[in-house]
């Protein structure tokens, strides 16, 4: 269920949010609207599956076995975490961080919907600008989430090489 | 001798799978004592030793450790606060620690250094310490393996297959280097195995397991000479299945599960050739060669006796040809 986030349109994520945040807001007193919190909760809805899945068979595949060890010898689960658990998905967390990045920096509609005042992204930069018909001046934002996005593509593809 | 782990009538089954892994198994471990569990595959095994670790909990039944209820009802020890640690079938070494940084991780390590020291030099791993578990042979990794658990000076060790990785040259050396030390240390083991010959060499008694039941527990060499069950009996090696009127007087018999009959279990060595020996006070059985094989030391002959079907194993096949007519005797010791 949290991982349907990815298969959903981006606008309707955003509406989810705005109408969970109108009756926090009703409920509560909490105004919670147009601000960074919201934008980066939907964001979480959006992309929870892109980052739960790798590493969720990253866990099973390296930990499972490991964790029962680490229990046997006396560990707490804590202990489990900090010391076997993460040193040994911590490519894969990485990993799964870069996946985000590239998917979040290029997301547009739901930026577009909840983002607060005066925040751009490169994204909702581009659009404006193709907007307005700045066609030329568009084109350096698009390059910039090009070159952002190029940089973890070459690195992961690197990371797949170097496991095989 | 003093109870360190008494088992009584645990109970697991795998909802999901609908497999009822162990029914109502009981059973004793004294101090000191090395048991093995043997059994083919899907039989319980690793679920015994898991629900002894605290990684899985039974359904029903009481587990006591060193005199302390760790499960049952109501009680659930977790298992970083059960005195036993778990040897792993493929040794479950950290990736991302050292050798030494792996035997030391136990919670208890750090008290123990001195003996630590010594199980480091018994083993002959100290020039690996500083090595990393995939720079490391298959032995070796055993060894590390073994030294992690005894290195948290548990009340209970617990083994899942543990020389099942290694190859059969290999085996043999750890195998008697893991008694060794099992036997120096006095540690009470229950390790689980498939190879009924690690059971016979290794433990001081024998549990077999068949579908989560418990078929037959007593002394490894008493399980193979007189198995309660055809399963006990197969899974100690190749054995004829004899019924018991073609050699009546046999005080050790059971009653085999697809006929119904009383059958005995009669190892192929047990059958002497009667032209070799003059042993007129064993039982004998006669019948016709059907074949000769050559297993390299000794030869397998099979025997046709009145549409039944007996191995015998035999020194020499100087006097019998494919064919002949001839009887054997049975040394029922």
């Amino acid at each position: 269920m949290a991982s349907t986030g990815y298969s959903t349109p981006g606008a309707v994520v955003a509406m989810g949010a705005l109408i969970l945040v109108g009756y926090v807001s009703n409920t509560f007193g909490i105004l919670l609207s147009g601000t960074m919190s919201l934008l980066f909760f939907a964001y979480t809805v959006r992309f929870f599956a892109v980052a739960y899945h790798p590493i969720e068979s990253g866990f099973e595949k390296n930990c499972e076995e490991l964790n029962n060890a680490s229990k046997t010898l006396g560990s707490s689960p804590m202990r489990s975490l900090f010391s076997v658990n993460l040193p040994l998905i911590k490519n894969i967390i990485v990993a799964a961080g870069l996946l985000v990045f590239i998917d979040a920096t290029k997301e547009l509609p739901l930026t577009l919907i909840l983002r607060p005042f005066n925040f751009e992204t490169l994204a909702t930069a581009t659009f404006d600008l193709s907007n307005q018909a700045q066609i030329i001046e568009s084109s350096i934002p698009s390059l910039f989430i090009i070159f952002l996005t190029i940089i973890p593509i070459v690195y992961l593809n690197r990371r797949i090489g170097e496991g095989r | 001798m003093n109870s360190i782990l008494s088992v009584s009538s645990i109970s697991k089954k795998y909802e999901k799978q609908n497999v009822q892994a162990l029914n109502n198994v009981s059973f004793e471990c004294d101090k000191g004592e090395i048991v093995s569990v043997v059994g083919s595959s899907g039989s319980g095994k690793s679920t015994l030793l898991k629900l002894i670790s605290g990684l899985e909990i039974p359904d029903i039944g009481e587990i006591i450790l060193k005199g302390t209820i760790i499960n049952n009802g109501s009680i659930f020890v977790p298992p970083e606060e059960r005195d036993c640690d778990l040897v792993f079938q493929d040794f479950s070494l950290f990736p991302n620690m050292t050798i030494n940084e792996n035997i030391y991780f136990g919670k208890n390590a750090h008290n123990n250094k001195s003996m630590i020291d010594e199980l480091i030099a018994l083993t002959d791993i100290s020039d690996i310490l500083s090595r990393y578990p995939h720079q490391i042979s298959g032995g070796q990794q055993q060894r590390t393996a073994l030294v992690r658990a005894l290195a948290n000076n548990p009340a209970l060790l617990l083994m899942d297959e543990p020389l099942s990785h290694l190859d059969s040259g290999l085996k043999e050396n750890v195998r008697n280097e893991l008694i060794t030390i099992l036997k120096k240390l006095e540690m009470t083991v229950i390790i689980v195995t498939h190879d009924s010959e690690d059971a016979l060499i290794i433990s001081d008694k024998t549990i077999v397991l068949n579908s989560g039941n418990l078929e037959q527990l007593d002394t490894p060499k008493n399980i193979y000479q007189y198995p309660k069950s055809e399963y006990a009996a197969r899974l100690f090696g190749k054995t004829n299945i004899v019924p018991l009127k073609l050699i009546p007087g046999v005080k050790h018999f059971f009653t085999q599960a697809s006929t119904g009959r009383e059958v005995v279990s009669i190892r192929p060595h047990q059958f002497i050739l009667q032209r070799d020996e003059n042993l007129t006070s064993l039982p004998e059985i006669n019948g016709t060669i059907r074949n000769i094989i050559d297993s390299g030391h000794r030869w397998i002959v099979e025997i046709e006796h009145k549409d039944a079907l007996f191995y015998a194993e035999i020194e020499n096949n100087n006097s019998i040809n494919i064919g002949d007519k001839e009887t054997f005797y049975i040394n029922l010791n």
